[in-house]
């Protein structure tokens, strides 16, 4: 075995491999940082170049992309509050109001250092517990997937801020907007509405960049605030504290990276979930949670570690039985293909050097990686400190783009656009989203496991598997654990609140309460006349939910109250309302200008007209400011991912 | 000299003039090769590997690009060709077709793909295989019938995986569970790898790649059928490459004497064909000017004898390609709308009632 380690990292540093190897580093780099593009996107880019590749030298190209999109992803989570590809949602949580604060060299160094550490202990990891893979995958079925998505949503209570049953409700809603579309038996469409772009569900990044981005970018445009709301000369330590927040942190990142590389190693679950449990996990296990939501660096490190040292876990699978996690994992599984490797058990004996070739391109690309955008970062990081209007026509292009890449249509935008408002309406509510998007992406992975488990195995015989019994442990303790934080809190004196919760607007929670109570009557309807199969799952989600929200209605209510007796605000947002409208309004005027003619005119006009009206710059500016969007636009999208721009009336 | 250069300059001109309208068609100009399904599925693996290969044999050496139209399983960039996409030539459909969804009227799809003029399918069939382990013991394909309530997994009620694998079963009288939801054959083979289920089938690549290495050669499993698609006059069509395995007919033939017969089989026949044959297909939109549709149609021909092509094709799905042309395309997709009603209603009964 130590042989093949050593054969196999010859193989990696040799020329041309270790070539191709920093040049999959640098576009991974790039489709990391770029928000909507992602590690998929550039594996579907890079495999037909490695067709005619020796075997080793193709893995080096494809995976040290791979390696490192998750680290780049960290620039615009942290800076823009964007997940720059779906494995560091959580980060925006900690990360942005570190930027907001100011520190978002530290949140660099603290990211990019772990993500390197996370990155080399996951290959290690990977490396080490090969003999042990196979019975762990081989019974990890459906039950146990069912039980995993359960232990996920119990951790709703650690990203709910102090409003656990607010984040309840959040987490049921996202299980409803999971239903949208066929159900798993694929008879029934449900909550369609008549829309075949609907049949196949939401689309994950349009909806997450709506809640999260759109909100932010609001927020920049109406308060011309940079994102850093202190001066630059006010923030002490950069990058170099931030690297040392990582080392100190050592035992938090050892466990990151356990949690990355295990979850990673679950087909099918993987990237979109691994920051969220390693984020739930880490507030969970501190003492000290006052300042999670609002730029704690340890809720940087758990995501960031855990979503580069899952790469390393998430080719087990694929190289050793031929089952890919994910659809980058299926196109390296067609890379092992076209080369003539067999994934399956060769691969861990007769081929086990080209399996460590990979580890050491994972390992060594994650550190090139961070050593690169360590060096960009701080200059990458003022970017905080320009004032907010020179920063929002750029931001909502990524946005617009990013959504558009999921389908490349229409419905993309809608959902964007719609999530947009939700999630600037459930921030001024202090309804938090984090538990709506973990309840959307479990959703699926639950009731698909739960409809299989219910027809393979007899009654409940499966919560006998070993498995399924060490999962319902940790999801007791879970609970526990929550319960007992939730009795804590209580206790901390009144005016302290944690995270979002804080800027919470009473007659803003009200209004969200009685539209969400609105639509769940609404859902209920065509649910009762579903067959079972169909129908049981969403009524069970939305039964607890209308009493969630009724409850948050008379909770609003009482604030509300509350407030107007002690002579204070009801509604502090009020005043913010009309130039927020305004500002959805000309996101709309891009749709609208895009239907008639495209994207291409579309969004360097926006950024022209931007500029000029509501940031009150030079014309000259503003026009060149456009047309780089456009070289971009049209270097970036058109020429080198080829997007299907939308069939506008007059040019198409 | 003058003289020499003057009649050179004719006689290429006179080329040019005699020289096909496809080849001045494509001249300098981006085809966009439209994918229904998401990047880095097995139709886009396979669509891209296509279109590259397409592209060389298009006179004039236009641009080929991929841009993917994914969602509803393939409706949505179904409805984008019907709907949207020009007549111009600049944008041809290499898709998994969701014939099917038009066979059972499914509501999202707006268009009838026979309205479209297809340049050519592709097809692999489909191979079944169980564990050797499930009661009392499979060690040949006449145990299948000893075997009492074996899960047989599938991944959609309507997919035409389901819909094969349940006519089949019930013809041969099998006692099975069926056990729905799997997301992709790669799933469902994991699950027979788990004995979560102990029985299934999967295209050629599936098995291939997937099956073999981890099911068979490792004594789990056996390989029992493969479904043999039949020609016009009902003859059964027989694939070299899979020889050894038994199709679905001589298993029948062997294990309940005789040919099937009756709305079961006739169900298995047509849902059969079309995903074997048209398991992808190509197509442009209604109203393509007749040289680009030439100038495609003669591409598609050239590609069974790029040895370039096959060889590629060979490495990444472990299977001959086996390309229809366009006429037999044309004529398996305008079948669908001569499908007796009452076959449908046998089809859409056989759906719900599981």
């Amino acid at each position: 075995m130590f042989e093949a380690v050593l054969t196999g990292l010859y193989a990696v540093v040799a020329w041309p491999a270790i070539g191709y190897l920093f040049l999959g580093v640098f576009i991974g780099l790039f489709f990391g940082a770029v928000p909507g593009l992602s590690g998929l996107v550039g594996m579907a880019i890079l495999l037909p170049f490695t067709f005619d590749m020796a075997p080793v030298s193709a893995f080096a190209f494809l995976l040290g992309m791979f390696a490192v999109t998750t680290t780049s992803d960290t620039v615009a989570s942290v800076l823009l509050g964007i997940p720059g590809t779906a494995a560091s949602q959580a980060t925006i949580l900690d990360g942005y109001p570190m930027a907001q604060r100011g520190e978002a060299a530290r949140a660099f160094g603290a990211a990019f250092t772990v993500s390197a550490i996370g990155g080399v202990l996951g290959a290690v990891i990977l490396g080490l517990s090969i003999p042990i893979v196979k019975p762990l995958i081989l019974n990890f079925a459906q039950p146990e997937f069912f039980m995993l998505g359960l232990l996920g949503l119990a951790m709703v209570g650690s990203l709910s801020g102090d409003s656990v049953s607010k984040g309840l409700l959040a987490a049921l809603l996202g299980l409803m907007l999971s239903y949208v579309g066929y159900a798993i038996n694929g008879a029934v469409p449900r909550y369609w509405f008549g829309a075949t772009y609907l049949l196949d569900g939401l689309p994950l990044i349009p909806l997450v960049l709506g809640l999260f981005a759109v909100p932010e970018v609001l927020e920049l445009a109406i308060r011309n605030t940079s994102i850093s709301r202190v001066d630059k000369a006010s923030v002490d330590g950069g990058m170099k504290r931030g690297i040392g927040d990582a080392f100190r942190n050592w035992w938090l990142v050892l466990r990151s990276t356990a949690i990355g590389a295990y979850v990673g190693m679950l087909p099918g679950l993987g990237g979109s979930i691994v920051d969220w449990v390693a984020y739930g996990h880490v507030v969970q296990s501190s003492r000290d949670k006052s300042q999670f939501g609002k730029g704690d660096v340890r809720g940087v490190i758990a995501p960031e570690t855990a979503n580069n040292a899952m790469k390393g876990g998430a080719l087990i699978p694929t190289v050793a039985f031929g089952i890919p996690g994910s659809a980058s994992m299926a196109i390296l599984l067609g890379a092992l293909l076209i080369q003539g490797l067999q994934p399956g058990p060769q691969m861990l004996t007769t081929k086990l050097h080209i399996t460590f070739s990979m580890m050491w391109t994972l390992a060594i690309a994650n550190c090139v990686g961070a050593l690169l955008l360590m060096v960009l970062a701080n200059q990458v990081a003022k970017a905080a400190f320009i004032r907010g209007h020179l920063i929002v026509p750029a931001v909502c292009m990524f946005v617009f783009m990013g959504s558009w890449l999921a389908g490349n249509q229409m419905g993309d935008w809608t959902i964007m656009l719609s999530f947009g408002v939700i999630g600037y309406l459930m921030k001024q509510g202090g309804i938090p989203r984090p538990p709506l998007v973990l309840g959307f992406i479990l959703g699926p992975i639950m009731e698909n496991a739960l409809f299989i488990t219910d027809n393979a195995y007899d009654g409940l015989s499966w919560l006998l598997r070993p498995m399924s019994m060490g999962i319902l442990v940790l999801i007791v303790l879970t609970l526990f654990f929550a319960s007992r934080s939730a009795r804590r809190r209580k206790t901390l004196p009144s005016g302290v609140r944690l995270g979002e919760i804080a800027t919470a607007d009473p007659t803003i929670s009200l209004g969200m309460g009685v539209l969400f109570l609105a639509v769940l009557i609404y859902a209920l309807v065509p649910a009762m006349s579903w067959p079972s199969d169909a129908g049981n799952i969403p009524l069970l989600t939305i039964i607890p939910a209308i009493a969630l929200a009724l409850l948050m209605i008379w909770q609003s209510w009482r604030e509300a109250n509350k407030a107007r007796e002690t002579g204070g605000d009801a509604f502090p947002v009020r005043g913010e309302l009309g130039p927020a409208a305004r500002f959805i309004a000309w996101l709309l005027g891009v749709v609208a200008v895009t239907h008639i003619a495209g994207q291409p005119v579309a969004l360097p006009l926006f950024m022209t007209l931007y500029l000029i009206v509501w940031g009150k710059c030079k014309w000259w500016f503003a026009i060149t400011y456009g047309v780089a969007g456009w070289v971009f636009l049209y270097a970036m999208f058109d020429q080198l991912i080829a997007v299907m721009w939308h069939p506008s009336v007059l040019f198409f | 000299m003058k003289r020499l250069i003057s009649t050179a300059i004719s006689v290429l001109a006179l080329a040019a003039i005699a020289l096909p309208a496809q080849a001045q068609y494509y001249k300098g100009k981006r085809i966009t090769v439209v994918i229904n399904y998401g990047a880095g599925g097995p139709t886009d693996v396979e669509g891209r590997l296509i279109a590259r290969h397409l592209a060389k044999h298009i006179p004039g050496k236009p641009k080929v690009i991929v841009k993917n139209r994914p969602g509803a399983g393939g409706i949505v960039g179904t409805n984008f060709m019907g709907q949207v996409a020009k007549p111009d030539g600049m944008t041809v459909a290499i898709f998994t077709p969701p014939i099917i969804s038009q066979v059972l009227e499914d509501p999202g799809l707006k268009v009838d793909f026979s309205k479209f003029i297809w340049l050519a399918g592709v097809g692999q069939p489909q191979i079944c295989y169980m564990r050797k382990d499930a009661a009392p013991g499979i060690n040949t394909v006449a145990d299948i019938l000893k075997a009492k309530k074996f899960k047989a997994a599938g991944m959609r009620n309507t997919s035409s995986h389901d819909m094969r694998l349940r006519l089949s079963l019930d013809l041969l009288g099998a006692d099975y569970k069926y056990v729905t939801g799997y997301r992709g054959l790669a799933k469902v083979t994991a699950g027979v790898l788990q004995n979560e289920t102990q029985y299934s089938c999967g295209s050629v690549p599936n098995y291939r790649s997937m099956v073999e290495p981890n099911l068979i050669k490792t004594g789990k499993a056996i390989t029992l059928f493969y479904y043999s698609p039949t020609d016009p006059n009902g003859n059964e069509i027989k694939f070299a490459d899979l020889k050894g395995i038994p199709t679905f007919l001589d298993v029948y033939k062997q294990l309940r004497g005789g040919a099937p017969s009756g709305v079961k089989y006739d169900a298995l026949k047509i849902v059969n064909n079309l995903s074997t044959f048209m398991l992808r297909g190509s197509f442009v939109p209604a109203g393509t000017p007749k040289a680009a549709v030439d100038a495609l149609r003669a591409a598609w021909q050239a590609l069974p004898g790029d040895v370039e092509f096959v060889g590629e094709y060979r490495k990444a799905f472990k299977a001959e390609p086996k390309i229809l042309q366009s006429d037999v395309a044309q004529a398996h997709v305008n079948n669908v709308k001569g499908i007796d009603p009452k076959m449908v209603e046998v089809l859409k009964k056989f759906i719900k009632g599981s």
